[in-house]
């Protein structure tokens, strides 16, 4: 069986997205806190390999991951970039080392990631499907939100980009959740009146990790394999929405 | 950190002028003091406490002095 490559399967989103594609592939699942990577592990089927690994770390990652799987001597034929960074903060907060952090998470870090499991002599021209795990916010805007919103922009235009450069080889693709209770969320969810106003405002209600996951398994699938380039919007309605709810 | 520090970080955070805040000033008659306000000061008091306001202790925050008084 070969093995997908997976970032962020420390929590939320990446660990039920781990779980659910365990029975179709091995993984090789990344996060930074080793013990949270190991639960996860022990709840997936089939083989799974912890590679725990900073992804801040852009001046080194290419050469340490290349490593780590020359070492395992494993063939990659899918990546998941779930990994995000996300800290709501107003323009006046802002500052160079959020924008680092942020950018090198969420954007240079699958670029990097994709550079070496597209490298012939690390993996062959066994990389098939990439889906980038975006936000519904990449095509819109909120306050508090320019750095992060910017990165998840960034990571649908590299999304793009990469589509068109590695065809007719590899598809990327990305999914762009809307709001869900996770690790990411769970403090802004924790005020009553913004769990409320949530609610309203999401025309399926709040979304869950596992709305997310049978999303991403159909753009990694042969099932897709005329779709490339395309951002997947899995939202509960949020975005398409042009009435104020609120206001019902 | 002194008190005359503490309140020149919050008047950077509510981004008013050197000496505009005084810690019996009610929250509620300053304009600045809006939820982008509210937002900055979360940012400011965990990179310079190491803490994490809530959604309900902000709320529960009246005054100026209330606010340095988390700041520890
Ligand atoms: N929750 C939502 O409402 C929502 C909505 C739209 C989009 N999304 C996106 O969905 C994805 C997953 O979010 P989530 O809600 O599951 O968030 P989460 O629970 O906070 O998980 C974030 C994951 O990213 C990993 N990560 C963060 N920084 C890292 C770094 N420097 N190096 C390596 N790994 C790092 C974390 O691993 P470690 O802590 O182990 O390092 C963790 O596994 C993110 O891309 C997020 O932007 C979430």
């Amino acid at each position: 069986m070969d093995y997908l490559f997976l970032t962020g399967a420390s929590s939320g989103v990446g660990r039920e997205l781990a779980v659910y594609l365990s029975g179709s592939y091995n993984l090789i699942i990344n996060g930074r806190n080793e013990e949270r990577l190991s639960e996860t592990k022990a709840l997936c089927k089939n083989n799974v390999l912890i590679w725990p690994y900073d992804l801040t770390n852009t001046t080194r990652i290419e050469d340490d991951l290349s490593q780590w799987i020359k070492g395992n001597d494993i063939s990659i034929v899918s990546f998941v970039h779930c990994a995000g960074l996300m800290k709501m903060m107003p323009l006046r907060s802002v500052d160079s080392k959020i924008l680092y952090d942020t950018f090198a998470t969420n954007v240079f870090a699958p670029e990097l990631i994709t550079k070496v499991l597209t490298s012939r002599k690390i993996n062959g021209k066994n990389l098939k499907s990439v889906v980038f795990i975006s936000s519904n916010i990449s095509n819109r805007g909120a306050a508090a939100f320019s750095v992060y919103g910017a990165s998840k922009s960034g990571l649908d235009g590299l999304m793009r980009n990469l589509a068109i450069e590695l065809a007719p080889g590899v598809r990327v693709n990305s999914v762009l959740p809307g709001g869900m209770i996770t690790e990411m969320t769970k403090d802004l969810f924790s005020d009553e009146n913004v769990k409320k106003q949530f609610e309203m405002n999401y025309p399926l209600g709040i979304g869950t990790p596992a709305d997310i996951a049978p999303a991403v398994e159909f753009l990694l699938s042969d099932s897709s394999k005329w779709i490339t380039g395309q951002q997947f919007v899995v939202d509960g309605g949020r975005t398409i929405d042009i009435t104020e709810r609120n206001r019902l | 950190m002194s008190e005359k520090e503490k309140l020149a970080l919050l008047e950077e955070t509510f981004d008013v002028d050197e000496g505009a805040l005084n810690p019996e000033m009610l929250l509620n008659d300053i304009d600045e003091y809006d939820s982008m306000t509210k937002l900055s000061l979360i940012v400011m008091v965990e990179e310079e406490f190491g803490k994490k306001l809530t959604g309900a202790e902000i709320k529960g925050f009246k005054t100026v002095q209330d606010i340095l008084n988390v700041m520890v």
